[in-house]
């Protein structure tokens, strides 16, 4: 019994700390996209079509993702396989969950980009060049 | 022969504070091509706004614009789009340089959106960097220019793509004489050239240079060289 509470609040911590990290990375990825609203602009006036502004800005964002995923599924392994050296009864690697943590934060990059690009898009190249 | 630009009865306006502000009132002008034309006036006469228009920048005008013929006002923003790509190429007083790319890449990407292969890119870009002397800048990035260098690169990644219409907007007012002085030598050599340039300015002696200088306040448009 005492074990079941314990495994439900890891659950509920491991949660918790997924939205967090999924708010994060919005964050910091929209605020990324934002400041690239001028270079937009330029693009933009250089006679950039859309599908290559939006490529431009999501194979960046790809790129940054794909590090930062890969760093942290390493080390997510890593350290689970010390953790069940000293737990019972737990899987050494959970392919649900690491599944569900990439597919979380991978749709929290994807809005973190799409929203402030369209924004960026929607505006005057003349407001975006003016955008600091 | 038809003018290269045509604007008729244009007029531009914001909403403010439930009113209208009018930048431009009735503007007609005709632009010939091959023409260096200057547009001054005191701040908030409209300068910018007819160089948006213009250039396409500014879809929200009333009125009628020709460019090379094709009516503007009958396109939708694709058109408008693909016109721009075509036809017209943009200086600005702030150079707008992509800051992480090198000076060679600066150059190739006006000709990489307009899906020009990549040796033919290769070449344009070794050519212009030949043309405007700057070879030995192609492997820095824009924030190890000075001004002066920073606005020529600007001047070239423009011309790049040989638009028939270059819009200037202060394109010295951000430089030391010197750079400006070399600046205004290199718009009139590609005015010499051929091309067509419109070129707002503050400095009434580089307004003069121009072959046409067009003056602008509260929005309306008189021609000083005419008056």
């Amino acid at each position: 019994m005492g074990e079941r509470v314990i495994a439900k609040s890891f659950a509920a911590f491991g949660l918790i700390a997924l939205a967090l990290a999924g708010a994060g990375l919005y964050g910091v990825m929209a605020f990324s996209v934002a400041q690239r609203t001028r270079e937009i602009g330029v693009r933009r006036t250089l006679g950039a079509p859309m599908r290559k502004v939006l490529g431009d800005v999501f194979g960046r964002s790809l790129i940054e993702l794909g590090a930062g995923l890969a760093i942290g599924v390493v080390a997510g392994i890593a350290l689970a396989r010390v953790l069940t050296r000293s737990l019972e009864n737990i899987e050494t690697v959970g392919v649900v969950a690491i599944a569900g943590a990439l597919g979380v934060l991978a749709a929290a990059v994807a809005l973190a980009v799409i929203v402030p690009v369209r924004r960026a898009l929607r505006v005057d190249p003349v407001v975006a060049l003016r955008h600091e | 022969m038809e003018p290269l630009v045509r604007l008729a009865e244009v007029e531009r306006s914001y909403p403010l504070a439930g009113a209208k502000v009018w930048v431009l009132r009735n503007v007609n002008l005709e632009i010939r091509a091959g023409e260096f034309v200057s547009v001054t006036g005191p701040s908030g006469a409209g300068k910018s706004s007819l160089l948006n228009v213009l250039g396409l920048m500014d879809n929200d005008w009333r009125g009628h614009y020709a460019l090379d013929g094709t009516a503007v006002e009958k396109l939708d923003a694709r058109q408008r789009q693909t016109l721009q790509r075509e036809k017209i190429a943009f200086i600005f007083q702030h150079y707008h340089l992509i800051d992480d790319l090198k000076v060679w890449e600066n150059l190739d990407l006006p000709l990489q959106y307009r899906d020009v292969p990549a040796k033919e890119r290769a070449a344009q870009v070794a050519d212009l960097l030949d043309r405007f002397n700057i070879v030995g800048k192609k492997d820095l990035y824009p924030s190890q220019l000075s001004g002066g260098q920073q606005q020529l690169v600007a001047v070239a990644r423009a011309v790049i793509t040989k638009p028939a219409l270059l819009l200037a907007d202060e394109p010295t007012g951000a430089l030391h004489s010197s750079h400006a002085r070399m600046i205004m030598d290199l718009l009139h050599e590609l005015n010499r050239a051929g091309m067509t340039i419109v070129q707002v300015t503050h400095n009434e002696e580089f307004a003069r240079e121009a072959q046409r200088t067009l003056r602008l306040f509260d929005g309306w448009l008189e021609d000083a060289t005419r008056a």
